[in-house]
């Protein structure tokens, strides 16, 4: 397997094209290369990465803006300090883990968040990431299945700094609680990115964010249902209620290695 | 019919009244939107069964750029097109391994081999 972030090797042109660099190099199939402290690695590792294409329910296009003034920071400053403290921005229950090499193409954020109490235990592979953008495609099990595009760019004296994200909930489990709170609270959670982002710039309360929604299809992949075999609110809330065994199993194997090293 | 901005040109032409190809020469990126979906217009007549993508000219596409390739093929999908594609180095193949778009999109290496297959279809 490649190491990410390294070019692959060159095409039959001889060539690299310009955005090599900027693409992960790994397959299709996630690999964590090192867990953070208090992270739990659960339904990321060996899952394969899901685009809109392989989702359930209807494809959304969500645009999420909040605007700058000019002059107080450039795209590419935003962007890095963006993907420096990705984690940070998010709201308290969101909890992303990166990788110790950051936000780079190929790398895997480990995401521990909760969704009206239930939690949902997965991660992102950074698909795609360069100097104004950064994009996080998402595995099987994961609510939505597609990715979401942050970047910043100048427009006319402002700076805009943006998410985009292009997915369908990734089975019927997870389009049920879309459409009962799951929307909203992910529209919260994006907007709630944006605001504490431009408040590292010291902007007012009212550039606050903005969002436009655009269905791109509304049809459900009925096909798609199986899914939710690696729904990952289903599994985590298994493996949380498994904790007690594991702890009592945890100390009956340190028992067994204590006993064997004393004979 | 050819359209362009500053990154990306297009040329629309008709092999047959049921194919279309779209040649794409320059930047795939967020920019390519407008230009891409003129295109699209122009290749979908009433008779156009597939439309095909020459991605020869394929000089630098980021994510916005398979974004936008998805939000084409889900148009495609409602008129009951289907979307095939050629001219694609390693580089970008892997690009629509990784993205699985190449579960959606017929991809072939050459505009002759695309051509026959879904004259064959």
């Amino acid at each position: 397997m490649d190491n990410p972030g390294t070019a692959r090797t060159p095409d039959a042109h001889g060539t690299q094209p310009r955005d090599a660099a900027h693409w992960a190099q790994r397959g299709t199939n996630l690999h964590v290369s090192d867990t953070p402290e208090h992270a739990v690695n659960l339904n990321v590792e060996g899952r394969k990465v899901v685009s809109p294409l392989q989702g359930f329910g209807p494809l959304w296009q969500k645009t999420y803006q909040v605007r700058l003034p000019g002059g107080l920071v450039s795209p590419e400053d935003l962007v890095r300090y963006w993907k420096d403290h990705f984690g940070a921005l998010q709201p308290k229950q969101n909890r992303f883990y990166a990788p110790r090499s950051g936000v780079a193409p190929g790398e895997v954020v480990l995401m521990n968040a909760s969704a009206q109490g239930l939690p949902v235990n997965s991660g992102l592979l950074v698909l795609y990431a360069d100097d104004d953008s950064f994009t996080f495609m998402t595995p099987e099990g994961c609510p939505e299945a597609g990715w979401i595009t942050c970047s910043a760019f100048r427009d006319g004296a402002e700076t805009v700094a943006q998410v985009r994200t292009q997915g369908r909930s990734n089975d019927p489990i997870f389009e049920f609680g879309f459409r009962l709170f799951g929307a909203k609270q992910q529209e919260r959670i994006w907007k709630y990115v944006l605001n504490h982002l431009a408040a590292q710039y010291s902007i007012s309360p009212e550039a606050e964010a903005t969002v436009e929604r655009v269905c791109l299809d509304r049809r459900m992949q009925w096909g798609r249902v199986g899914n939710v075999w690696h729904n990952a609110t289903i599994r985590s809330f298994f493996y949380a209620c498994l904790t007690p065994v594991r702890a009592v199993r945890r100390v009956g194997r340190g028992r067994k290695r204590g006993a064997v090293s004393q004979l | 019919m050819a359209t362009q901005d500053p990154s990306v040109t297009v040329h629309v032409r008709y092999v047959t009244p049921a194919i279309s190809v779209i040649d794409i020469e320059g930047e795939v990126t967020a920019f390519a939107e407008t230009v891409l979906t003129n295109a699209y217009t122009a290749a979908s007549t009433n008779s156009t069964k597939t439309i095909i993508l020459n991605f020869a000219g394929l000089e630098y596409m980021n994510s916005s750029g398979i974004g936008l390739l998805v939000t084409l093929l889900i148009r495609m999908n409602r008129h009951k097109q289907r979307l095939f594609a050629f001219g694609l180095t390693d580089h970008y193949k892997h690009i629509f391994e990784l993205t699985r778009l190449n579960e959606a999109i017929f991809i072939y290496d050459t505009e002759a081999e695309a051509v026959a297959a879904a004259q064959g279809a």
